[in-house]
């Protein structure tokens, strides 16, 4: 690839980084792998850089791939069985976050902290308007249901 | 902290995913592992290719068949030598020209196979004779080979 293209990357990542490892932290819950989840994507969309370009931009391609890669990480963590240890320095309420299902949580980023529209969150994560609607309301319900959120409160 | 309603939210996780201090971008291993992934990708490719370019040049042998050649398998010459060299699949000797190959299939076109009556299945045996070799030859475990 030429100089040009390597410049416009360069840009881009030193632009989006910091909103992309946020990204990973809501989805994952740890910094490294919110870091190594914004690396790998990074790498892929480089890799295809004038695919991404055409496709509609390096944004949505990096966002997807993100997304694909945490729900896959879920799936493989789920079929080994729950969690017994983690971080212990999250909040209360990524600790609430992460006992969500990945689409859920997801859908909780995107539409809640990068404050996309619904239409925005059905395309990034390729599903329906309806579906979002549904997922949110389900994440909202068992956020304020959690038992970590209602501790906090009485303390 | 309660999550009361969808500003709530949004708020409280803003205050949480904003708090985040990321390391310094990537660049360099981004550049490095994208050039690295798109290197692997134009290998497979490549081999991909060399593959498929050398299926079709040798699909043509692979998918020959001495019937194909005009040759008529149902009313093949039979040939009898005695003290032919033999193995597994029967006896087997030197082609001096294109054969019609009895059995087994797949056997390299320089050698012809015919039955032999010691160690061979009676319904192998059976057709053996079916495909026009003398039952005294086979029998005495004579080499026995088909021509076209």
């Amino acid at each position: 690839m030429d100089s040009r293209t390597e410049a416009a990357f360069t840009e881009f990542v030193r632009g989006r980084w910091s909103a992309l490892v946020r990204l990973g932290y809501g989805l994952t819950g740890d910094q490294r792998l919110a870091e190594n989840l914004a690396r790998g994507a990074l790498a892929k969309a480089y890799a295809s850089w004038p695919r991404v370009i055409r496709a509609g931009g390096p944004d949505v391609y990096v966002r997807r791939t993100m997304l694909n890669a945490s729900h896959g990480r879920f799936r493989r963590r789920r079929a080994r069985g729950p969690e017994t240890s983690g971080p212990d320095d999250r909040s209360a309420l990524m600790t609430a976050l992460l006992r969500l299902p990945a689409g859920q949580r997801s859908v909780v980023v995107l539409r809640y902290w990068m404050e996309m529209t619904e239409a925005e969150v059905a395309e990034a994560l390729g599903c329906s308007v309806g579906r979002v609607k549904s997922q949110a309301s389900r994440a909202l319900a068992k956020l304020r249901a959690s038992e970590n959120l209602a501790e906090e409160i009485l303390l | 902290m309660s999550v009361a309603d969808e500003r709530d939210l949004s708020e409280q996780l803003s205050g949480v995913l904003d708090a985040i201090t990321p390391s310094a971008a990537p660049v360099g291993a981004a550049l490095r592992n994208g050039k690295l992934i798109r290197a692997r990708r134009n290998l497979g490719i490549t081999a991909g290719l060399a593959v498929a370019a050398g299926l079709v040049v040798a699909a043509p042998g692979l998918l020959h068949h001495p019937t194909h050649l005009g040759m008529s398998p149902l009313k093949p010459t039979v040939i009898v030598r005695p003290g032919c060299r033999s193995d597994r699949h029967g006896v087997r000797a030197p082609a001096r020209q294109p054969g019609w190959v009895g059995r087994p299939a797949g056997l390299p076109a320089t050698e012809l196979v015919a039955g032999r009556a010691a160690g061979l299945p009676a319904a192998e045996l059976a057709a053996g004779r079916a495909a026009g070799l003398p039952a005294a030859e086979l029998a005495a475990g004579r080499c026995a080979w088909l021509m076209p």
